[in-house]
């Protein structure tokens, strides 16, 4: 569902993502409605604000309202040290059009770094795995269960050699006599 | 929050690089900044710690070999030793390691409260296993790859060979072993195709052998049908020796035809008999040749008569030849006397007057001339010599031929005598032969052993010894059937004992065959399956590599990185991409991006591989100057990125740029009690080495934590 404001729709979808995304990385959450629909989330570290856009035009013209909105809260609000430490994420799933106009707006908006950083990402699939790396600053570098730490190369080389249909007892008699440092001649 | 508790403790160096006097830091935090202009001795501090857990300085490998450059020991202390020596706090407890050396070389030294010290490679190995209890890599390569990463070494990751930064990759990511397998299982199915070809060449032999073995045996049964039998062509070679011709005699009790031994020595013995009676027949007939039409022999008396004849008619021809010599010269010396006359009268003629004085007439002086010259030359004794000499001459002429005719005839009566030598000579040689012949027969005897005898048997002799030889051979040959039956026999052994053989063979080709099959498939399978794999790690690794280069957003349009896999020559390789992800567009950083923006690729693969590897990896990540260069937006994303960073790894991070320092200071603030941040800030640099001063930065702990979202609600 999309909700309908004068400088055009927020994607509900996303900040809804956005919100679940940020309250798993301990974030505490809040939406806020007004002028451009907001998720506020804060910890110790942080405060993210995330907008979020049907459009990529409508981004950018959402993009000085949802930060005077925000930073009128900032100014309300004893912060502290964290004052430093605000963003405003603004997100669309559209993809950035080749239109260089629109690749000036957001460079200016991405690279603008007066008062309070924004950061607008375009193309944001409504999933977590998408928003969660749109929202990246905030959120763990996570690895993945299957790095390298998790699994022998050597048992990931036998399970795909057996389903690639070499004999199983042979592959596994070459690797064990592979792991013990025995000749392969020898063994097999 | 949790921090990740600080595992280098303390660091003391003296005498090292850039430092002469010895200086000792505190790093016991979360996170330490190091900061300061260049050139006041951040890198050196980054050197202290790689070549205290190294023993060398990769960035400074170059200079090891140029044996007058040290470039290990401050230069203010050339001839002592560098020495660095670092507090680690472990799980197992506290340890000290301190490593002493020069550009030559270094011992590190490791030590444990109430445990004796290790040194040298005992004390490397310890150190490695320590700090990477859960990794096969070695301290150098987790440490280059995932642990320090320095300002000048940041872009080799990109900048490697595609097949070193594969190695590079696989070794991070743990697959190291399944190259090493990929060649064991290349090896192993070379060799067995090897032996599938030594079996397969064995089978060929084999078979070629038993071939060769049936066709010897059906030869020899070819042969064997086709022979006579012995006991009746033996009575049949025995009935032909028995018929010597007349004049020869042939003992039948002495001929033994039993075996094809006793027919090869009789048969020999009658070549032998051939062959000698053929040679006295040749020198009988040369001995009749010779003497064939050849007359009387000359006696002694002849030759001597001969000889006498020779010698008076040599003296007579001897004496006329002195005679006419003698009458030549009287000859000559009349005529030269003569024309002497002759050429006095010529000048003589000029003198006389045109007319004669008595008769009036006219004088012709020429024929006056010519008169008086055949008056002087035919004077008598002119004429009498040429006559005597005339004489002389032909008695001369003739005793010259009766002394040629004697020589003929004592040269024919000479020639006539040495014929005749010949002769008997040949004639002792047949009759020698002949006599011979009674000791060298040895199977048959003559009536006669005299030369005129053995002429008139010898031909029909000849013939019979030949015939009989003959027969004897064809004796052999029937006899060879015997051979013919033990070849037969022997062939078909062979042949069983190859039909055996050749059967075991195809057994072990097969057996061979099957194995090369099989380790062939796994030896190709284990090469799809290692891409498989490294693909698989990879694209592990790659979300990783990918959020890491996202938070610092070098590129308004690449804002994607991945690696390449690809396989070539059987050797895997990996190329960085930087993926445009609107356009569709991929493309090599180093192509197209800036310095930083390449160096921002480096150092988001550089901190993805120290964070995949988990606890199988480095407990510190060193980071020297990594945002030179930087955009303001890259820089905070970088900031942003340091606060993750030290939750999974102590951190130490170096910058020059004040700005970025500063924003650290702020970003990396504890905000709680339980952490701590260090700033080491190198503020000059004089010969003693650099001035240091150093805090912890004061935690910013907030009273209401969450305060705006609260607010708002």
């Amino acid at each position: 569902m999309n909700s309908e404001s004068p400088y055009g729709r927020s994607d509900d979808d996303l900040l809804r993502i956005a919100k679940t995304v940020l309250s798993e990385q301990g974030f505490q959450v809040e939406s806020v409605s007004g002028s451009v629909d907001l998720i506020l989330a804060e910890n110790s570290y942080f405060v993210v604000a995330v907008a979020a856009m049907n459009t990529t035009r409508d981004l950018i013209l959402a993009e000085p309202v949802a930060f005077e909105a925000l930073a009128e809260r900032i100014g309300s609000a004893a912060l502290g040290p964290k004052k430093w430490d605000t963003y405003l994420v603004l997100l669309t799933q559209e993809k950035s059009a080749e239109d260089d106009d629109v690749t000036r707006d957001l460079y200016s908006i991405n690279y603008d770094t007066s008062r309070l950083r924004r950061i607008a990402h375009t193309g944001v699939d409504p999933t977590p795995e998408a928003v969660g790396h749109a929202l990246a600053p905030f959120v763990a570098p996570a690895t993945s269960a299957t790095s390298a730490a998790q699994t022998d190369a050597l048992d990931s080389l036998l399970r795909v050699l057996i389903t690639r249909g070499v004999d199983g007892q042979l592959a596994q008699r070459a690797i064990t006599a592979f792991e013990q440092g025995a000749s392969l001649d020898d063994v097999l | 929050m949790t921090f990740f508790e600080p595992i280098i403790d303390r660091l003391r160096v003296e005498s090292f690089r850039g430092f002469r006097d010895a200086r000792e830091f505190d790093l016991s935090a979360a996170a330490v900044v190091i900061t300061g202009p260049n050139g006041t001795g951040k890198t050196s501090f980054f050197d202290a710690l790689q070549w205290g857990l190294l023993g060398s300085l990769e960035r400074l490998e170059s200079l090891r070999a140029r044996r007058n450059v040290e470039h290990v020991v401050n230069q203010y202390r050339l001839g002592r030793k560098a020495s660095v020596e670092i507090d680690l706090s472990l799980p197992s407890g506290p340890v000290t390691v301190r490593r002493t050396g020069d550009q030559g070389g270094s011992t590190l030294e490791l030590r444990r409260t109430g445990e004796t010290s290790l040194f040298g490679d005992e004390a490397e190995a310890e150190l490695r296993r320590m700090l990477l209890p859960h990794s096969e890599l070695t301290l150098e390569s987790a440490l280059t790859t995932s642990g320090l990463m320095q300002q000048d070494v940041m872009r080799r990751v990109l900048e490697a060979k595609p097949a070193d930064r594969y190695r590079q990759l696989s070794t991070v990511l743990g697959l190291g072993a399944l190259e090493d397998f990929e060649d064991a299982a290349r090896s192993v199915a070379k060799q067995a195709s090897e032996r599938e070809k030594n079996a397969r060449a064995e089978r060929a032999r084999l078979a070629s052998a038993l071939n060769q073995a049936q066709d010897r045996s059906e030869a020899a049964k070819a042969r064997l049908a086709a022979r006579a039998q012995v006991a009746a062509v033996r009575e049949e070679t025995l009935d032909i020796l028995a018929a010597a011709p007349p004049g020869i005699s042939v003992s039948r009790d002495g001929l033994t035809l039993e075996g094809p031994e006793d027919v090869r020595l009789v048969a020999t013995a009658f070549g032998n008999a051939v062959d000698r009676v053929e040679s006295a027949l040749t020198l009988t007939r040369r001995a009749a040749q010779l003497r064939d039409g050849l007359g009387d022999a000359p006696t002694e008396e002849e030759l001597t008569n001969v000889q006498a004849e020779v010698a008076r008619t040599e003296s007579a021809r001897d004496a006329a030849e002195a005679a006419r010599g003698v009458a030549q010269g009287q000859l000559n010396a009349a005529r030269l006397a003569a024309a002497d006359v002759a050429k006095l009268a010529a000048l003589a003629v000029p003198m006389l007057s045109d007319d004669c004085p008595v008769c009036g007439q006219r004088i012709d002086r020429d024929h006056v001339e010519r008169e008086l010259r055949e008056r002087a030359e035919a004077t008598g004794t002119i004429l009498d010599l040429e006559k005597t000499f005339v004489d002389l001459a032909n008695d001369f002429s003739r005793a010259a031929a009766a002394a040629t005719a004697a020589l003929e005839v004592r040269d024919s009566a000479e020639q006539q005598a040495e014929r005749w030598r010949h002769v008997r000579s040949a004639d002792l040689a047949a009759e020698a032969a002949v006599s011979a012949l009674v000791a060298e027969l040895k199977v048959a005897k003559f009536d006669r052993y005299d030369v005129k005898s053995f002429v008139g048997v010898a031909d029909p002799g000849l013939e019979y010894f030949r015939r009989a030889r003959r027969a004897l051979l064809d004796l052999l040959e029937t006899f060879d059937r015997q051979s013919d039956q033990g070849a037969v026999e022997r062939a078909d052994a062979e042949i069983r004992s190859l039909e055996t053989a050749l059967a075991s063979a195809e057994q072990q080709l097969a057996a061979e065959s099957s194995r090369s099959k099989k380790l062939q498939a796994l030896s190709e399978q284990t090469l799809e399956a290692r891409v498989e794999v490294t693909e698989g790690r990879l694209r592990s690794i790659q979300p990783l590599v990918a959020n890491i280069f996202q938070r610092l957003d070098p590129h308004p349009a690449f804002k994607t990185v991945e690696f390449e896999l690809d396989t070539y020559y059987r050797k895997g390789t990996t190329s960085p991409l930087v993926i445009d992800e609107v356009e569709n567009i991929s493309a090599d950083p180093l192509l197209i991006f800036s310095t930083s923006q390449a160096n921002i690729v480096a150092l988001s693969y550089f901190i993805a591989m120290s964070l995949s590897a988990g606890d199988r990896g480095l407990p510190f990540l060193l980071l020297d100057d990594p945002v030179q260069s930087m955009d303001d937006v890259n820089v905070l994303g970088f900031a942003d990125l340091c606060r993750h960073l030290r939750l999974r790894r102590q951190l130490i991070v170096s910058t020059h740029e004040r700005r970025f320092s500063s924003l650290l200071e702020r970003k990396l603030a504890p905000r709680d009690a339980g952490s701590r941040t260090k700033i080491i800030r190198f503020t000059g640099w004089d010969r003693s080495g650099p001035t240091v001063e150093e805090h912890f930065v004061e935690a910013q702990l907030l009273e209401d934590p969450i305060r705006l979202v609260h607010l708002a609600g």
